[in-house]
């Protein structure tokens, strides 16, 4: 049987109904990372044996949690007690975390098995994972083409089969652009829904960690289990998460959309704009009403976020100094000398480069004319969506602008990389929740659809997501590995 | 003594800051502040502060591809941001964000510290060790 092809929640009745054992299971999905891992890169490390340990005790004690034996792969900049954890940097090759992220802590106490570390660009920063310090991972739909990043290793895995599930962290579209060039439904949460204790940090005020996973169920158990308010992350929000599970119901008569026309017109390819044209008629199908409507400070939103996360960047990558853990380099005559050579040694291209604009937007005399000024503009974006809010539930749009470019194709032009992720941006800038999930191809590529919502109401955006899955059927398309 | 020494050195650190082109001057700043533009040297002055060593290419490389990004991002001075306030961070607005407890600031017992000090690239008796902080003229 190819338990691998199942859903986390397929998975977990077979389990709980002992059609099949845990040992079996995490056997037979190891040996299809064998089978395609070779040709999809999506691992920096797999933690074989201590999943098939914790298999074995599973299936003599039981499974208790509703995803209890069920494997997930994990993003490598969450860090994992004993597990080596690398944001595949070379600045942290080695590096093992000397605790748990509280995930990863939830994770286990609900009975899931982390069976790996999955491939990024270093330290999160970029939309290809082809800013990999080890390798680039391959859109398993095209293996010519990029998974998309920088959650491209956890996209990628689930895309095909190595994972049923996988957690990715999102700084300004990095689990849901990933999630849609490889056709898989992709949560970022309402900032402060998931705690950030143990993910090793990019851009604090952006950086939310969710789900990556084959449909929207699945998208919806995993967030009951990680969606908890943690004393250990002071930006969580002591709200009550709500039963996820029950908003998995097929309803959207009477749903209002708003589709902003500034991710819709220029930019966006043609087919692109044609599925998604096709799932808001779908959406009218089935009872919901749409409209354009215009989100004049979206324009800026690119370039606030290029201030902002840099900025932040360039404050939390001050800790890699070469003095408590990861790379020091050889050549260190005296401590300024350690510092620019561990940091010249262990950084690649792409972390360098936004440490430059961080320190330089920060830096006296800058620092009105560029973070100031951004922060300010971030205050009319999240504007924006508060008004168009008010009279919608729910914005809908491209997750990208394309499906998947070509390894190499935009490696070399920082500002044409940076485009690919215009349209998931504003999002983390505001602050609110936006689910991506399949909603047609291009020429085989996967397509995916962009829904956002009010903070904290992941609720409407499961319900809307579900309703289009159980009317489609998208995601139940694989690609010929 | 101590603290005119002291502000001798802060007044040097703020005209550093002033110089975006280090030993070009004010003839450099003038030519930043008219085209937008940066230096190599400029590259090399801001890495300095991050302490991030470059290599010639890359200086001239980020200093390049620096003018394209900061061009582009140019188009923020164009919004009206008159009357409105910075946004650090959704979880400090107001409204329904206003979610985010004080906690009592109390300390917890962590029984990790060899896993700690076993990361480190050189230890020395339970502590990291570092290079020699003092220059020999000092010492």
């Amino acid at each position: 049987m190819s338990l691998h092809r199942l859903t986390a929640h397929e998975l977990a009745e077979k389990l709980r109904s002992k059609e099949v054992g845990c040992v079996e299971l995490i056997n037979d999905l190891y040996s299809r990372i064998d089978a395609v891992e070779g040709k999809i890169s999506a691992f920096n490390c797999l933690t074989k044996e201590t999943a098939l340990k914790k298999a074995k005790e599973l299936d003599d004690n039981g499974f208790n949690g509703e995803l209890s034996g069920v494997p997930i792969a994990l993003k490598d900049n969450i860090c994992t007690d004993g597990v080596e954890t690398t944001c595949s940097s070379k600045i942290l090759k080695d590096f093992i975390p000397p605790y748990n992220a509280t995930v990863v802590e939830l994770l286990q106490n609900e009975g899931m098995i982390p069976v790996g570390k999955t491939n990024l660009d270093e330290f999160a920063m970029g939309s290809s994972t082809e800013n990999s310090a080890f390798k680039t991972t391959k859109n398993p739909w095209d293996t010519q083409r990029v998974p998309g990043g920088s959650s491209g290793g956890s996209a990628a895995a689930v895309a095909a089969d190595e994972a049923p599930l996988a957690l990715g962290s999102d700084t300004g579209g990095s689990i849901r652009q990933p999630a849609s060039f490889c056709g898989v439904v992709g949560l970022k949460p309402t900032y402060g829904r998931v705690s950030r204790y143990g993910l090793i940090a990019f851009a604090s005020s952006l950086d939310q960690i969710g789900p990556l996973t084959k449909d929207v169920t699945d998208s919806a158990l995993l967030m009951n289990v990680i969606a908890k308010y943690d004393r250990r992350d002071s930006t969580s929000a002591d709200v009550k998460t709500p039963d996820y599970k029950k908003s998995l119901v097929k309803d959207v008569k009477g749903l209002k959309i708003a589709v902003p026309k500034e991710l819709m017109g220029e930019g966006i390819e043609e087919n692109t704009k044609k599925a998604v044209l096709e799932a808001l008629k779908t959406y009218e199908k089935m009872g919901a009403t749409f409209k354009e409507v215009s989100l004049p400070s979206f324009k800026y939103a690119l370039s606030t976020y290029y201030i902002i996360a840099p900025a932040e960047a360039s404050s939390n990558l001050s800790r890699y100094d070469g003095v408590h853990y990861g790379h020091r380099s050889e050549k260190q005559n005296d401590l300024m000398d350690m510092y620019l050579n561990t940091r010249k040694e262990g950084f690649g291209p792409e972390v360098k480069r936004r440490i430059i604009i961080g320190t330089y937007a920060l830096s006296s005399g800058y620092y009105d004319a560029y973070y100031l000024k951004a922060q300010k503009v971030r205050t009319l974006i999240k504007q924006d969506f508060d008004d168009t809010l008010k009279d919608f539930d729910v914005i809908m749009s491209p997750t990208t602008p394309s499906p998947a470019f070509k390894i190499g194709e935009k490696v070399s032009d920082p500002l044409s990389m940076y485009l690919s992720d215009i349209a998931t941006i504003p999002i983390n800038l505001a602050g609110i929740p936006a689910i991506s999930i399949p909603c047609g191809f291009d020429n085989g590529l996967p397509v995916g659809l962009q829904i956002m919502g009010k903070a904290f109401d992941e609720e409407t955006l499961f319900r809307v997501a579900f309703s289009y899955e159980q009317e489609t059927k998208w995601n139940k398309r694989k690609p010929a590995l | 003594m101590y603290r005119s020494c002291f502000s001798r050195i802060s007044v040097v650190i703020s005209l550093l800051q002033l110089l975006p082109a280090g030993r070009h001057g004010f003839s450099a700043i003038l030519y930043n502040v008219s085209t937008m533009s940066i230096s190599k040297e400029t590259v090399e002055y801001t890495a300095k502060l991050a302490r991030l060593g470059l290599s010639e290419e890359e200086k001239t490389l980020y200093a390049k591809q620096l003018n394209d990004i900061l061009g582009y991002v140019d188009v923020i001075n164009s919004a009206d941001t008159q009357n409105i306030s910075p946004t650090a961070s959704t979880r400090l607005s107001g409204g329904k964000q206003k979610m985010t407890p004080m906690r009592q600031d109390k300390s917890v017992q962590f029984d990790g510290i060899k896993k700690i000090i076993d990361n480190a690239p050189i230890q020395e008796d339970n502590m990291f060790r570092v290079p020699k902080i003092m220059g020999d003229e000092e010492q």
